[in-house]
C-alpha cells in the first residue's frame, strides 16, 4: 500500500510536471507565433514606405492599391498580435495600433494630396497656361501700335518663363523658383495695367481684365500644386517615415520583450526538466528502497513466527509444556497454527507422567543392565545365573 | 381683433419662420463664431473660454499638428478665419495667397509691441538669429514681398514666443553648466545612443540637428538657417550614419509625446519646448533645459489673417488679435515657460515674483505655479538660461523654411 502511495503520488507528479512542461510548450509556441507576426509586421510596414515612396513619385493608383492591400494585411497581423496578449503585449501593440493608424490617415491624405497634384500639373495648370496665351493672341490679333506689340510679346515672354519655372519646380523642387514665378506674375500684371492705360476707349480692353484673372488663376493653380506637392512630400517622408520608424521600433521592443519571455519559458522547462530529473531519482531510489525493506519486513513478518513456531515445536519435542503465546507480530494463519499447537500440547497424555513412567522405566534397565554386567564378570556362577539376572 | 389674437397669429407667423427658415433663426440668435486653426502650444481650453468670456463671441479652436495645419492652411483659406504658429510658416502661406495682410492701425497694441519682432534684436547689443526671423517676414512690401523695411501692413500679429533648446535628465547626464558647457551636440554623443529623440518638423529638428553637428565639428554650415543642397547632403549623409548606428530613439511630433518619451524612460535627451520641460519637473523627472553655447534655436508666434475671410469675421479676428495683447493671455502663457510681445501689458496680471523669475531670470522667493496651478519652480529656483534679454540675446537661428525644404523633405 505505502509503495502504491509513494508510487501514485510520483505518477501524479509527474504527470502534472509533463503537464506543466506541455503547457510552457503551448506557451512558447504562441511566443514564437507573436514573434513572427511581430516580423510580419515589420516587414509590411517596410513594404508600406517602399510603396508610398514609388505611389508620390509614380501617381500610379497601383501602388496605391498595393498599399491598401497592405494595410489590410498589417492591420490583420496587429489583430492576431493583440488577440489574447498579455498586458505588456497588448499595451505595445495599442501603440503600434495607434502610429499604424496615423499611417493608414497620413496615406489617405497622400492619395488626396497626390491626386489633386497630379490633376493640377497634368491638366489645370496646363489649362490655365493656354487660357491665358489664347487671351493673350486674341488681344495681338488686334491692330495694335509698336508699344502695345512690345508690351503684349513681354506677357508674352512672361508666360513661357512661368510655365519654365513651373516646370522646373516640379522636376527640381527648388523653392526659390516659387518667387521668381511670384515675380513674373506681377510683372505680367503690371504689364496687363500698362496695356489697359493705352486702351481705355477700345472695345476689346475688355480682354484685359480676363487676362489679369487668368495670370492670377494661372498662379493660383500652380502654387496650390506646389502646397500639394510639399504636403505630400512632408506626410510620406516625415509623418509616415516617422510612424514606421515607431512601429519599427515598437515591433523590434516587443520580438526583445517575446524573445525574453522565450527564454523565460526555455528555463522555466529546463528547471521543470531538472526538478522532474531529480525527483524521478529520488522517487525510484526511495521506491528501491521500499521495495527492498519491505520486501525484508514481508519476509521476516513470515519467517520469524515460522520459526518462532518451529522453536516452539521444538521445545513441545523436548517435552517442555510451557504455553505456546503467539507473537502479536504473527500474521493470523500463524496464529491459528499457534493455537493448533497449544491444542495439541492440551491434548496430547500427560507428557510429564508419560517421561517420569520411562524413566523410572530406564532408571530400572539401567538398574539391572548393571547387575547382569557383574555376573558375567564372574566366570562360572556368573554365566549360569545370567538369564536369571537377565530376566 | 383682439391683442390675444395678434399675439396667437404673431406666435404662429414665427413658429412658421423658425420651420421655414431655421438657419436664419439660429444665426440671429448665435453670437458670430470666430474659427482659429493652430497648435495645442497657443490653441489651449482656457485660452478659448476666457477669450469668449471677454469678447463675447463664439471661438472654434481647432488645434493640430504643426505641420498639418499649415498643410490645411496653405491649401484651403476657407477653412480658417485665423491661423496660429510659427515664422516658418509665413513663406509658405504668403507664397500660397492664402493668407491677406493686417492691418498695423487696427492693433490697439501695436506700439507696445518691443523690438525683437520688429528689428530681430531684444537689445542692441544682441545677435540676429540667422533664418527666418521675424522681422526678415514682418512687412508686406508695396511689390507684394515680405522684409524688413516698416510698412502699414503686416504679414503676421506677432505674439508668443520662446527660445528652444533641449531637454535633458539630470540623474542620467550629468548637469552642465549654462551657456558654457551645455551644447547642442550632446545630440550626438555616443554615450547617449539609443536615447535621443528629436521634433519630427524639418523647418525645426533638422536646425536641432545641424548645430549638434556643427558644435561637434563634424561640418560647418555658411549660413545655418539657409543651407545649400551641398549642405544638406553633407548634413544628412553625417545623420544617416548616426541613425544606422542607432543614435535615434525616435521623432516626437507633440508635446505631449515628447514628454511621454521621457517620462516611459525611453530617452535622456530630447529636442524640448519649455513646457514638456516644465510638466516633466512638476512628474517629478529631472528635466533640465538647457542654455547651450552656441545659442538657442527661437520662434516667433504669428497670428495670421485668411485671405477668404468675411467682413463679419474680419471684425471677430480683429478683435480676438487685440485681446490677445491685452494682457491676460500674455500671463497665462508666462506661466508655461513663454513670452508675449508686448510684456508690460502682461505685467499686470503676474506678481511680483512671477514676473521676476519668468521675465527677469531671478530666483523664485516663493513657489511659481503652472498654467495648471502645480508648482513649476520652488523657491530658490532661478530659470535655466536666466532672463528674458539674455535668452533671446543669444538666438542662433529661427525656425525656418528654407528654399531647400523640398529638397530636405525628400531625404
Amino acid at each position: 500500500m505505502v509503495i502504491g502511495l509513494v508510487g501514485g503520488g510520483l505518477a501524479l507528479f509527474m504527470g502534472l510536471a509533463i503537464s506543466n512542461i506541455y503547457a510552457d510548450f503551448r506557451r512558447f509556441n504562441l511566443v514564437s507565433e507573436r514573434v513572427e507576426l511581430g516580423y510580419d509586421l515589420s516587414t509590411q510596414m517596410v513594404i508600406l514606405q517602399r510603396l508610398s515612396e514609388k505611389f508620390i513619385q509614380e501617381g500610379d493608383r497601383f501602388s496605391a492599391d498595393q498599399i491598401d492591400l497592405a494595410l489590410e494585411k498589417a492591420n490583420t497581423v496587429l489583430a492576431m498580435l493583440e488577440d489574447d496578449a498579455s498586458a505588456p503585449i497588448s499595451q505595445r501593440a495599442g501603440i503600434m495600433a495607434v502610429h499604424l493608424n496615423n499611417f493608414q490617415e497620413a496615406f489617405a491624405e497622400v492619395k488626396r494630396q497626390r491626386e489633386r497634384q497630379n490633376q493640377l500639373t497634368n491638366e489645370a495648370i496646363h489649362a490655365q497656361a493656354e487660357l491665358h496665351g489664347n487671351l493673350i493672341d486674341n488681344f495681338a490679333d488686334r491692330a495694335l501700335g509698336a508699344e502695345s506689340a512690345a508690351l503684349v510679346e513681354r506677357l508674352r515672354t512672361s508666360l513661357l518663363q512661368i510655365e519654365g519655372f513651373a516646370r522646373d519646380y516640379f522636376d527640381s523642387l527648388d523653392n526659390a523658383l516659387i518667387r521668381q514665378i511670384r515675380g513674373n506674375v506681377r510683372q505680367s500684371q503690371a504689364l496687363i495695367r500698362q496695356l489697359q492705360a493705352l486702351h481705355q476707349e477700345d472695345a476689346f480692353a475688355g480682354l484685359l481684365p480676363r487676362m489679369d484673372a487668368s495670370i492670377l488663376a494661372y498662379q493660383e493653380a500652380i502654387l496650390e500644386a506646389v502646397q500639394r506637392t510639399r504636403g505630400y512630400l512632408f506626410l510620406v517622408n516625415v509623418v509616415m517615415a516617422a510612424e514606421t520608424y515607431e512601429i519599427l521600433y515598437q515591433s523590434e521592443r516587443l520580438a526583445e520583450e517575446l524573445r525574453q519571455e522565450m527564454l523565460a519559458i526555455e528555463e522555466s522547462v529546463d528547471y521543470k526538466k531538472q526538478q522532474v530529473f531529480v525527483l524521478a531519482l529520488i522517487g525510484s531510489v526511495t521506491m528501491l528502497l521500499l521495495i527492498v525493506g519491505l520486501s525484508y519486513a514481508l519476509g521476516r513478518s513470515i519467517a520469524t513466527p515460522i520459526e518462532n513456531l518451529a522453536g516452539v515445536f521444538r521445545r513441545l519435542a523436548r517435552g517442555e509444556t510451557a504455553p505456546i503465546k503467539p507473537g502479536h507480530e504473527a500474521g493470523y494463519e500463524l496464529q491459528e497454527l499457534s493455537r493448533a499447537s497449544e491444542v495439541f500440547r492440551e491434548k496430547m497424555p500427560k507428557p510429564s507422567n508419560y517421561w517420569k513412567g520411562t524413566a523410572k522405566l530406564v532408571r530400572s534397565w539401567k538398574k539391572r543392565s548393571r547387575n547382569a554386567l557383574r555376573h558375567l564378570k564372574k566366570p562360572t556362577s556368573s554365566c549360569r545365573s545370567f538369564p536369571a539376572l537377565m530376566a | 381683433m383682439k391683442r390675444r389674437d395678434v399675439l396667437k397669429a404673431g406666435g404662429a407667423g414665427l413658429l412658421l419662420g423658425t420651420a421655414g427658415f431655421p438657419a436664419i433663426v439660429k444665426a440671429l440668435n448665435r453670437p458670430p463664431t470666430l474659427r482659429v486653426v493652430g497648435t495645442h502650444v497657443t490653441l489651449q481650453e482656457p485660452i478659448r473660454r476666457r477669450a469668449e468670456q471677454d469678447l463675447g463671441i463664439n471661438i472654434e479652436f481647432h488645434p493640430g499638428g504643426s505641420a498639418e495645419v499649415l498643410l490645411k492652411a496653405a491649401t484651403d483659406p476657407g477653412a480658417f478665419d485665423l491661423y496660429e504658429q510659427w515664422t516658418n510658416s509665413i513663406r509658405v502661406l504668403w507664397q500660397a495667397n492664402t493668407i491677406r495682410p493686417i492691418d498695423t492701425r487696427r492693433l490697439t497694441y501695436w506700439k507696445d509691441i518691443n523690438n525683437l519682432p520688429k528689428t530681430g534684436k531684444i537689445s542692441p547689443a544682441a545677435r540676429v538669429g540667422q533664418g527666418d526671423a521675424p522681422h526678415r517676414l514682418l512687412y508686406a512690401q508695396p511689390d507684394g514681398t515680405l522684409g524688413h523695411t516698416p510698412t502699414d501692413r503686416i504679414s503676421f500679429l506677432p505674439y508668443a514666443h520662446n527660445v528652444d533648446s533641449f531637454g535633458y535628465r539630470t540623474d542620467v547626464i550629468e548637469e552642465g553648466i549654462p551657456y558654457e558647457t551645455e551644447s547642442w551636440g550632446w545630440l550626438l554623443d555616443k554615450q547617449q545612443r539609443g536615447r535621443v529623440a528629436i521634433i519630427n518638423e524639418p523647418s525645426i529638428g533638422l536646425f536641432d540637428l545641424a548645430l549638434a553637428a556643427q558644435s561637434k565639428g563634424l561640418m560647418q554650415f555658411g549660413d545655418i538657417g539657409n543651407m545649400s543642397r551641398q549642405e544638406v547632403d553633407q548634413l544628412f549623409e553625417i545623420l544617416i550614419d548616426y541613425k544606422r548606428q542607432g543614435q535615434f530613439r525616435g521623432f516626437w511630433s507633440s508635446v505631449p509625446h515628447s514628454v511621454d518619451l521621457m517620462a516611459r524612460n525611453e530617452v535622456d535627451i530630447s529636442s524640448m519646448f519649455s513646457p514638456a520641460a516644465f510638466r516633466l519637473r512638476g512628474m517629478g523627472i529631472p528635466c533640465a533645459y538647457a542654455a547651450p553655447k552656441e545659442g538657442y534655436r527661437a520662434w516667433y508666434g504669428v497670428m495670421c489673417l485668411s485671405s477668404a475671410v468675411n467682413s463679419e469675421r474680419k471684425e471677430l479676428a480683429y478683435a480676438f488679435m487685440n485681446w490677445w495683447l491685452s494682457g491676460w493671455p500674455g500671463a497665462f502663457i508666462a506661466r508655461q515657460g513663454y513670452y508675449i510681445a508686448n510684456p508690460q501689458q502682461a505685467r499686470q496680471y503676474l506678481n511680483a515674483d512671477e514676473w521676476n523669475f519668468w521675465y527677469e531670470g531671478k530666483p523664485a522667493e516663493n513657489s511659481i505655479p503652472g498654467t495648471d496651478g502645480l508648482e513649476v519652480a520652488v523657491p530658490g529656483e532661478v530659470r535655466r538660461g536666466g532672463s528674458y534679454q539674455t535668452r533671446f540675446e543669444r538666438v542662433s537661428v529661427w525656425n525656418t523654411v528654407m528654399d531647400t525644404y523640398e529638397y530636405s523633405l525628400t531625404k
